[in-house]
């Protein structure tokens, strides 16, 4: 018990008091001007922005791949199912110079997609691209579990009171498992606003443009900046955990339902 | 609405659900499958109702002499109500009921005010108006179970079918749905089957009792045919207590448990074994002999706690057999553990002792 | 009774189909394909792409760059922080799970969420507040420097920040296993006179094994593959300070492409590990408890 809290005490709590207290430190015009910055507020538009769009891609075709591998049977699919996690057990700095390589002008994909006019490599079109890549496993695996829960009654009492299997998976069963799609959604939400590895190399890193709010960060460190990188940060803490709030709100009201 | 069902068998992978099962229901009958886990009891409401299907090529379902198996389960008009209930969580007690409904195609769906009317009329039947903003979770077990009548009951189904209707719930509770849906039924007169493996529920409700065993159906007919005539040692044995011994026909009589019985219906037979069954309540006990065939026994043990007392007798044959008497000729009688008493059964049932499944009665 | 034999019979798309709720198979085909199709798009072609970049000089140039010094000693470094933190993180998650699971206190849940603290937190901002810390400027800073000591921009911030990054991954697996697996039988071990060490080793160790593996696993890869907050704190010294991953940036913006995909390669090697060793462990885990509850069900 003893070691136990002070390992957390030691390696996780007295880190992020030294960041939160470093930042009070920090004065406050300087503060607001740093964070109102019209660079600063570009990466967090971005961040924010590109995040939700990747987010909701994988609600999508998250649903479709959890759906199949709940209910259906095919060849593979046991591999297909442990490949789920590839974005979770991959260096984020291996994904990232692998979307790149294909989405980049000359790339696997890049070059078809190039002469269509369709920019993904070095645009925010890339960033969306690697978000929705680091967010896939997490929607995945939230509705994998609700889906195996679903009781086949219910589908059997709509179909026998008339219901179409649209009308059934409409009514009953998407409303039964959109606690965990939300769930999901937020979770995919909150890795993306703080990705780096896998976002930084096919943003292409331009001011005003495709720079994500960690890579301010970075940049402001590098500055030896360190007041102002504080002051990102703490924005960006604040804004997790808010969500990291409302994930654990929408887990607490989904459990109340059963 | 009547109900045919020709030549069923149903099998999962290795396991036969159902073997050849044929039955009749007519129309407005409250009719019961009963039988242990197993049976093909639920395996065979399943198939009425289309949630499964039969083997190929293996038999027909016939509603009013129209033949179903190719009518997906939205459009045979069953309601379906099963055993956990199966309410939509997420929607409340009216919005259940008005589900199947809200669900028609356009230009079937009655209004909004039609559906609403509907769902009132059906709260009142199911006595839950109050209830009727709740969510299922807010709900008791026996009032789930109402919400999933009344929602079976909105698409105004040809036949009702119930899957353990009761098997959730208390016993108090259950014994109360029971008499309520008897007297729904005699309202509205849809024609029911419902599943169950308690035989009181059978018993009680049912105009009729399909009594069924591994796959096959056993007998069919009224409780009374039921218990008080059962075709067969497994109908015997599954309805209420049952004593049994290994007996004897020979000459027009069966002996059994050292006494013979006389048995006019036994044609001249060859002497063969045979299984004999006889109720508790079947057997009259006396302390002194009373002139009937009867065999000599020890009380061994007696439960005076219930509206009859059981006694558990060692036969001088040396079996253990059981009998119930009433509180008054047991007090009458000045029975007590260590009697020496004379039982005389009163009704009989012999089945011949065969190696198949199926023994015949013979007698009794 | 019936509904969950067909259930469980059912083998294939076929029997599947003859349901009544079941989808049609045009639809069914559809939606395997859309699922598949998307999957391959964003997981298979990155796999894929990683090794047909890392080959695309030929086989001798890919082994030339891993025997390169700098690799080489990147990969030294990957493990060294890795051997650390991950001993360091399997003994605190153990620590924590045992609290947490086996005793009732105020504040466990507090705890808990604390524990997962480092998840939530972005890994550039978690290497931002090492250098807070224990950088030049920082807290401990001044200190530090007295001491001829420097964390930051050196391999112990390395470590450290490994560490951090690292902390949550085997206490999450372990804790709901402990709080589900319950007290009774490390009481009835106690009650025999056990020891807490021995109730701990034969008792408890036996039971949480496969969870522990799978966390222990989850935290080695995350420990060899964290790029954004070790790069915060490591100052990118060639040959000294470099992690693979971080490694792989410095070849890459050098645009030694197919030298970075090497190293990339030996890192995704190590991933795909990690998850045939984690559906093995998953496996194996779910037998144990399937087992566990078949023997308590046979035995009430």
């Amino acid at each position: 018990m003893g070691f136990t809290l002070s390992y957390l005490g030691l390696f996780v709590l007295i880190p992020l008091a030294c960041l939160l207290l470093r930042s009070a430190a920090v004065p406050w015009d300087r503060f607001v001007a740093t964070v109102v910055d019209p660079r600063v507020l570009a990466s967090y538009r971005l961040s924010f922005g590109a995040s939700l769009a990747g987010a909701s891609i994988n609600a999508m075709f998250g649903l479709v791949v959890a759906w199949v591998l709940v209910r259906y049977t095919f060849p593979g699919k046991k591999i297909v199912d442990a490949m789920v996690d590839l974005p979770f057990a991959l260096p984020t700095a291996v994904s990232g110079i692998a979307l790149t390589s294909i989405y980049a002008p000359n790339g696997w994909i890049g070059r078809w997609l190039d002469p269509a006019g369709v920019q993904v490599a070095y645009t925010r079109l890339g960033v969306v691209v690697a978000l929705t890549f680091i967010g896939l496993p997490f929607v995945v695996r939230t509705l994998q579990p609700a889906l195996e829960d679903l009781e086949p009654e219910l589908e059997e009492a709509a179909v026998s009171l008339g219901a179409t299997r649209w009308q059934t998976f409409g009514r009953v069963i998407l409303p039964s498992i959109f606690p965990a799609l939300l769930t999901g959604f937020a979770m995919a939400l909150a890795r993306g606003l703080g990705e780096y590895g896998s976002v930084v190399f096919i943003s292409g890193n331009m001011p005003m443009k495709t720079e994500i709010a960690p890579l301010m960060i970075v940049t402001k460190l590098e500055q030896y900046d360190y007041a102002e990188a504080t002051a990102i940060a703490v924005v960006m803490l604040v804004a997790s955990f808010v969500l990291l709030l409302a994930i654990n709100v929408l887990q607490w009201r989904s459990r109340r339902y059963s | 609405m009547g109900i045919h069902v020709s030549n069923i068998s149903k099998t999962f992978g290795d396991f036969t659900a159902l073997d050849d099962v044929s039955l009749s229901v007519s129309g407005g009958e409250l009719v019961a499958l009963l039988g242990p886990s197993g049976s093909g009891k639920t395996t065979l409401l399943r198939i009425i109702a289309g949630l499964e299907q039969p083997d190929e090529g293996s038999g027909r379902v016939l509603f009013d002499g129209q033949d179903v198996a190719r009518r997906r389960v939205g459009d045979r008009r069953v309601g379906f109500v099963f055993q956990h209930y199966a309410l939509f969580r997420h929607m409340t007690v009216r919005e259940n009921i008005a589900f199947g409904l809200r669900v028609r195609p356009r230009r079937l769906r009655p209004s909004r005010a039609a559906i609403r009317q509907k769902s009132q009329e059906l709260l009142r039947l199911i006595q839950l108006e109050d209830l009727a903003g709740r969510y299922p979770r807010q709900l008791s077990g026996g009032q789930r179970q109402r919400v999933a009548l009344a929602r079976a009951l909105a698409i105004e189904p040809k036949v009702l079918l119930l899957d353990e209707p009761f098997g959730a719930l208390d016993a108090k509770v259950r014994q109360e749905l029971r008499r309520w849906l008897r007297r729904l039924h005699d309202e509205i007169h849809v024609t029911s089957v419902f599943v169950t493996h308690d035989q009181d529920e059978a018993l009680e409700l049912a105009d009729r009792v399909v009594v069924m065993n591994q796959g096959r159906i056993e007998q069919v007919g009224t409780p009374d045919e039921v218990f008080h005539r059962p075709d067969t040692e497994f109908v015997m044995n599954f309805l209420g207590q049952v004593n049994f011994f290994h007996g004897r026909v020979e000459d027009g009589k069966v002996h059994f448990a050292s006494l013979s019985w006389e048995s006019p219906e036994l044609a001249p037979n060859t002497a063969r074994p045979v299984k004999v069954f006889v109720r508790p309540h079947d057997f009259k006990v006396d302390t002194e002999r009373n002139g009937h065939p009867s065999f000599r026994a020890t009380v061994a043990r007696v439960h005076s706690a219930g509206p009859n007392v059981r006694l558990e007798l060692e036969a001088e044959s040396g079996e253990r057999v059981f009998a119930e008497v009433s509180q008054e000729r047991f007090v009458a009688q000045g029975i007590a553990v260590g009697s020496q008493v004379f039982v005389s059964p009163q009704n009989v049932r012999v089945f011949a002792e065969r190696t198949r499944q199926r023994p015949t009665r013979i007698a009794g | 009774m019936a509904g969950a034999i067909a259930r469980r019979a059912s083998t294939g798309c076929e029997s599947r189909a003859a349901r009544a709720t079941a989808e049609g198979p045009v639809l069914r085909c559809v939606l395997i394909g859309v699922a598949l199709g998307f999957l391959a798009l964003f997981l298979l072609v990155p796999l894929v792409a990683v090794f047909g970049q890392a080959l695309t000089k030929g086989v001798a140039v890919y082994w030339a760059s891993l025997g390169d010094p700098d690799s080489l000693s990147a990969i030294r470094l990957t493990l060294f922080a890795a051997a650390i933190a991950v001993p360091m993180t399997t003994l605190f998650g153990l620590a924590a799970a045992w609290a947490i699971g086996k005793f009732r206190f105020v504040g466990s849940s507090v705890l808990v969420t604390l524990v997962d603290l480092p998840f939530a937190v972005s890994p550039v901002i978690s290497g931002l507040a090492f250098v807070l810390l224990f950088g030049r400027n920082g807290w401990l800073g001044p200190w530090l420097e007295a001491h001829g000591v420097s964390i930051i921009f050196a391999v112990p911030g390395i470590v450290l920040v490994t560490m951090f990054v690292t902390f949550p991954f085997v206490a999450r697996e372990l804790i709901p296993l402990m709080q589900a697996q319950g007290t009774e039988e490390e009481e009835a071990a106690c009650v025999l006179g056990a020891s807490g060490w021995q109730t701990f080793w034969r008792v408890t160790l036996p039971n949480i094994k496969w969870g522990l593996l799978y966390g222990v696993i989850l935290c080695t890869a995350r420990a060899m593959g964290e790029f954004g907050a070790v790069s915060v704190v490591s100052g990118h010294i060639r040959g000294q300070t470099n992690t693979m991953p971080l490694h792989v940036e410095v070849l890459y913006n050098d645009y030694n492409t197919a030298a970075a995909f090497a190293v990339a390669s030996l890192l995704t090697m190590v991933a795909l590990m990690t998850l045939v060793l984690k559906s093995v462990f998953e496996w194996q885990g779910a037998r144990q408890a399937a087992q566990v509850e078949g023997g308590l069900i046979r035995e009430s």
